[in-house]
């Protein structure tokens, strides 16, 4: 199934009691490359259907306990599981239960003395079919969120002079999602680098993300053209009021970066809500540390205790603003990838690359390209 | 089942049987949270001790939860953190907005 396995490794569950059967079925779906994960009663089928919730469901009938039908039931009353396709596996072929199974609303109705490969065939057909209609959604959503020309990251940085200011943004999905970048040129010699990553929503609920972005980039945009005093530290109590005071968000936090750079200094100024620490790297002694920030998440309390750091960057010298996507992304054993691997990453790269294009392989590298979460990074380096 | 929620006294007290508690469990979990809330519990304690991890949607669970409680004038407290767990509430400050306890006699002995 060549097809899928280059966007992804489709998540099959196979509930059977017949061990020997449920084997023989899920070699089959295996070697066709799917991930087959078996149940051998239907209490057991639900609770891993919740727990893994998998591309499509395959369930025998009769089984002890809680037949086919009575599993079906229980899925089609749980929201977080009622609409993953599902197929009855079983070797009752009367006319009767396989109405009975349509009357389920079902997929598909296999009987099992059409051996693997039908089950197989069946399965990529249906599979395939839904892997087209998400691409359509998500063209839509694309399409959707540019026409209402709400980029939840733009498509390229600004030049800063004198230094390389870049970012990697992978979309969870590939759908807008929670995390989004900004950069406001204030004036010639003043860049505002902004990074947020809005919690809990993921692409299931895009919109409100995109919205909710785009609602802090409006504050941002407010506050810097009105406020007299610009600093991060002000910026960042600024739009944490307005949120704060806004009940139509107050159930959605998130965390905020803010890096304000001057490009003739060399000085840096972050504050941050919430968020991960910013990494510096010293360029002369081939160091990376934490900045840390002392803000609460934004919209949370009404003084969120927003201070400012500062740091001087001499050449060579560079910053980094991340969300949680970079230090929790995963190897195909399950290791997450960690703080002070992303600090070794850091240190490691040579001088004379682009940070973010070196970043970016080691992580590819180290996930196998398969991220579980929106994955975003910004670097910027004062140019030796 | 993912959730284990005891009763000592005026305290519930929400187990997370989870290794890696995520965005898939967040709703249910937010659900259980509210209805204690709504059925007058002001003290929650929420039991951590079986998270090696656990991502931000799970954690905005919690904060959406922390805030509706405190605005009643009560409070939710967290016990048993993992050292993966741990490292995350300190690196983003959580510890700020959280009270957090070793074990869960601790945390309901606080609330005394």
């Amino acid at each position: 199934m060549p097809d899928q396995e280059k966007s992804f490794k489709a998540k099959v569950l196979l509930v059977d009691d017949d061990a020997s059967l449920a084997r023989l079925f899920q070699y089959s779906l295996t070697k066709e490359g799917f991930e087959c994960i078996t149940a051998s009663s239907g209490m057991e089928g639900f609770q891993k259907a919740k727990q893994f919730l998998p591309d499509l469901i395959i369930s025998d009938i009769m089984m002890p306990n809680m037949n086919g039908f009575e599993f079906r039931k229980i899925v089609l009353e749980d929201s977080d599981i009622q609409k993953i396709p599902f197929i009855f596996l079983s070797a009752k072929s009367g006319e009767d239960d396989i109405l009975e199974g349509y009357d389920l609303g079902i997929s598909d109705y296999v009987v099992k003395t059409a051996g693997p490969k039908v089950l197989v065939a069946k399965v990529t057909a249906l599979l395939k079919n839904l892997e087209k209609e998400r691409e359509k959604a998500v063209s839509e959503i694309h399409k959707a969120a540019d026409n209402i020309s709400m980029k939840v990251v733009p498509d390229h940085p600004p030049d800063v002079e004198g230094f390389l200011l870049s970012h990697w943004h992978l979309p969870f999905g590939g759908v807008p999602g929670g995390d989004f970048i900004d950069y406001f040129n204030i004036d010639p010699d003043t860049t505002v680098i902004i990074l947020g990553d809005v919690m809990g929503k993921k692409w299931g609920a895009w919109y409100f993300a995109v919205a909710y972005a785009g609602y802090i980039r409006s504050a941002v945009r407010v506050i810097l053209q009105n406020a007299k005093e610009l600093s991060a530290k002000t910026i960042m109590t600024e739009v944490n009021l307005s949120i704060f005071h806004d009940n139509r968000i107050a159930e959605v936090f998130a965390t905020l970066s803010i890096v304000m750079v001057n490009n003739k200094t060399g000085i840096a100024k972050y504050a941050g809500a919430g968020d991960l620490p910013m990494v510096f790297f010293d360029a002369s002694e081939r160091k990376a540390e934490f900045i840390m920030s002392n803000g609460l998440l934004l919209g949370f309390a009404e003084n969120g205790d927003y201070e400012e750091s500062t740091v001087k960057m001499d050449p060579g010298d560079s910053i980094y603003l991340y969300t949680d996507g970079i230090i929790e992304a995963r190897d195909p054993l399950g290791n997450q990838l960690g703080k002070d691997y992303l600090l070794k990453m850091i240190e490691l790269t040579p001088p004379h690359l682009n940070p973010i294009d070196f970043i970016k392989n080691r992580m590819n590298e180290f996930t196998s390209m398969k991220y579980d979460d929106d994955v975003s990074i910004i670097a910027l380096k004062k140019n030796l | 089942m993912n959730f284990k929620v005891e009763k000592h006294g005026d305290i519930a007290l929400v187990a997370v049987a989870l290794h890696r508690a995520t965005l898939n469990e967040s709703e249910e979990f937010k659900k259980i949270l509210l209805t204690q809330i709504e059925g007058g519990i002001k003290k929650l304690i929420v039991d951590l001790s079986q998270c090696e991890f656990i991502d931000s949607t799970f954690l905005g669970a919690l904060v959406v939860t922390l805030k509706k409680i405190t605005q009643q004038s009560g409070d939710l407290k967290l016990v048993g953190f993992q050292p993966a767990v741990q490292s995350m509430f300190e690196l983003t400050r959580m510890y700020r907005i959280f009270e957090a306890f070793t074990n869960k006699n601790e945390a309901i002995n606080s609330f005394k």
